[in-house]
């Protein structure tokens, strides 16, 4: 039975490989060079692939391969902060220091203006479908 | 001595009182003779006499006084805001959303940048010169029992039609300081130069549809000379003429309005075939209103000056929209003092808006990419460049954004060279969202926290 408490929007929260997958996708994220961005990724799209073959049953649709698919494998794997810091790299024009993968300032500035505009202009993403 | 009053409200005293501040006093009579003293100043003796005598109105200084040198700032011996601010307040009051304590830190942050300096001692909270909140909240409360808290007349804003009509009313104006505070405009090249007609018919639907080449947009012109002869040539030429200017200047590309039928029962401007609208684009089947605001603008202009490099977020709120056409922004960020929890925060500062029936696609982004420009070029001669995009997996967003760095009166540059980022909040949030694990994920969750 589907229960919201439990699902997840890219891995539903019974996997039995949830818990590890987080730590997993935040080292990539603290990764501090493409270089160690992209040994993590390999080693984590091997050890997901491991655990596909000779793991546990994984239920529902979305299981570690679609995450795999999505944020592991080009062009998403890019959410590490080390990316562009110009430590490693040879092309000085990616030194962007403060810079960092996120959009959780304009989240939170979207956030804020459905606060300030109070219900106006509030729909929803199915009443948007449904439009021509 | 209804006369009297509306004399006094034009009489300035050879521009000693220039705002028009009578106060009357007691004494006199309620229809034929009345007292009035200057409110301008503080304790000024200058007071005047209003009275009728047959059926004439006369108005007279009792003494030939000078007004006093210290300005009145208050209209009220115990007010705490003064009339300016009041004034100020007042106009602000009347945009949606703000609320006073939101017009009380933009005063205080007015004030900051001005010289003014935080409250010291006992006043721990404030700045100098910027009255305490609860002066604002009283104002607005005043406001709201007086009925004097007319709203902005504002468009309304419910669907397609609204937003098209409200895209061809506000323009961007030619200069930064035409530009309100407070207030969108769109980015449209010559938006000026649309044109309303009435249709026998009485049909009252906007639709557009987006052609590629100019040449297109010249025959598509010449063939409505041709269908609709009741048309003055003189508005004709005048369009053609715009056209001309458009593409000496902009390179850019034309977008034809057609009617069709509908059943929208808003009203809304009737545009004809040959009203046209220059779209920053050369893509079809996109339809969308880029917005700006002053503020943008502003930020817009500290980038293009910027030596170091910034970042272009871009990202999509599907609910916030009007009619069906969701709102989409672009910005950036900067380090910003949070003083409550003693650190710099980064702060989004946005770019430009976009309200698009095509949501998150390659051409909307490409649109507003190419109206940033636009406007960049337009107030600062400068173009725009970011140094990476960021965005969530969009693949629309993503190739849209890329066109920020491309400049479209250089065909041969149509490389894709800026460096994109994902966006770990959306990847982070959507992972964890919900508050249950399984207690067998919980278990190896402990398991491998120890580890890390």
């Amino acid at each position: 039975m589907h229960d919201p408490a439990f699902s997840g929007r890219l891995l539903p929260k019974t996997n039995p490989y949830y818990g590890e997958i987080l730590h997993y996708l935040k080292a990539i994220h603290f990764a501090h060079s493409t270089e160690m961005k992209n040994l993590l990724v390999r080693t984590v799209n091997e050890l997901l692939h491991e655990y596909e073959e000779n793991g546990q049953d994984q239920h529902g649709k979305k299981d570690t391969l679609s995450l795999r698919k999505q944020y592991l494998a080009a062009p998403w794997d890019i959410f590490s902060i080390g990316t562009h810091d110009a430590m490693t790299s040879a092309n000085p024009c990616y030194d962007l220091p403060l810079i960092l993968p996120s959009n959780q300032c304009q989240e939170s500035w979207h956030k804020n203006l459905m606060s300030v505009l109070g219900g106006k202009m509030r729909g929803s993403t199915a009443r948007i479908s449904a439009h021509p | 001595m209804e006369a009297a009053k509306e004399q006094l409200r034009t009489f300035n005293d050879l521009g000693k009182n220039p705002k028009y501040e009578w106060i009357r006093t007691v004494g006199g009579s309620a229809d034929r003779c009345q007292y009035f003293s200057c409110g301008a100043h503080v304790d000024c003796p200058v007071k005047l006499k209003a009275y009728i005598m047959g059926d004439v109105f006369l108005l007279a200084k009792l003494q030939d006084m000078d007004h006093a040198d210290e300005i009145q700032c208050y209209d009220r011996a115990n007010a705490s805001l003064t009339k300016d601010q009041k004034a100020k307040f007042k106009l602000q009051k009347a945009c949606p959303g703000a609320t006073a304590s939101f017009i009380m830190k933009r005063d205080q942050q007015g004030a900051l940048q001005a010289g003014a300096r935080p409250n010291s001692g006992e006043e721990e909270t404030g700045v100098e010169g910027v009255a305490a909140l609860e002066a604002y909240q009283n104002q607005a409360r005043y406001l709201k029992r007086a009925g004097k808290l007319a709203m902005r007349s504002a468009p309304k804003l419910e669907n397609r039609s609204d937003l098209l009509n409200f895209m061809r009313a506000n323009p961007l104006p030619a200069t930064l300081e035409e530009m309100e505070e407070l207030k969108t405009y769109t980015v449209d090249g010559i938006a000026a130069i649309w044109d309303m007609f009435e249709e026998a018919d009485g049909s009252k639907v906007i639709v557009v549809e987006c052609i590629q080449t100019h040449s297109n947009a010249f025959e598509r012109i010449r063939t409505h000379l041709n269908a609709y002869p009741l048309h003055a040539p003189g508005r004709i030429r005048m369009h053609l003429n715009a056209l001309q200017r458009i593409r000496m200047h902009m390179n850019a590309f034309i977008r034809i309005a057609t009617l069709h039928s509908n059943s929208d029962s808003n009203p809304c401007i009737l545009m004809h075939v040959c009203a046209f609208a220059c779209i920053p684009m050369h893509y079809a089947q996109t339809l969308a209103v880029p917005l700006i605001s002053k503020h943008c603008v502003g930020w817009i202009g500290q980038l293009v000056e910027l030596t170091h490099a910034w970042a272009l977020h871009g990202d999509g709120k599907h609910k916030l929209h009007i009619g069906g056409w969701p709102l989409i922004t672009w910005g950036t960020h900067c380090l910003k003092w949070d003083a409550t929890h003693k650190c710099y925060r980064h702060s989004y500062r946005p770019l430009i808006y976009l309200f698009s029936k095509n949501v998150e696609t390659t051409s909307a982004g490409r649109m507003a990419m190419v109206a940033l420009q636009l406007v960049a070029v337009h107030f600062f001669g400068k173009r725009l460049k970011s140094d990476v995009n960021i965005s969530d997996c969009s693949a629309g967003l993503m190739a849209g954004m890329q066109y920020l760095n491309i400049d479209h009166t250089k065909p041969d540059e149509e490389e894709f060279s800026t460096p994109h980022l994902a966006d770990w909040a959306h990847l982070s949030f959507h992972y964890t969202e919900g508050d249950s694990l399984h207690a067998h994920a919980i278990e190896r969750l402990q398991t491998h926290s120890d580890a890390f």
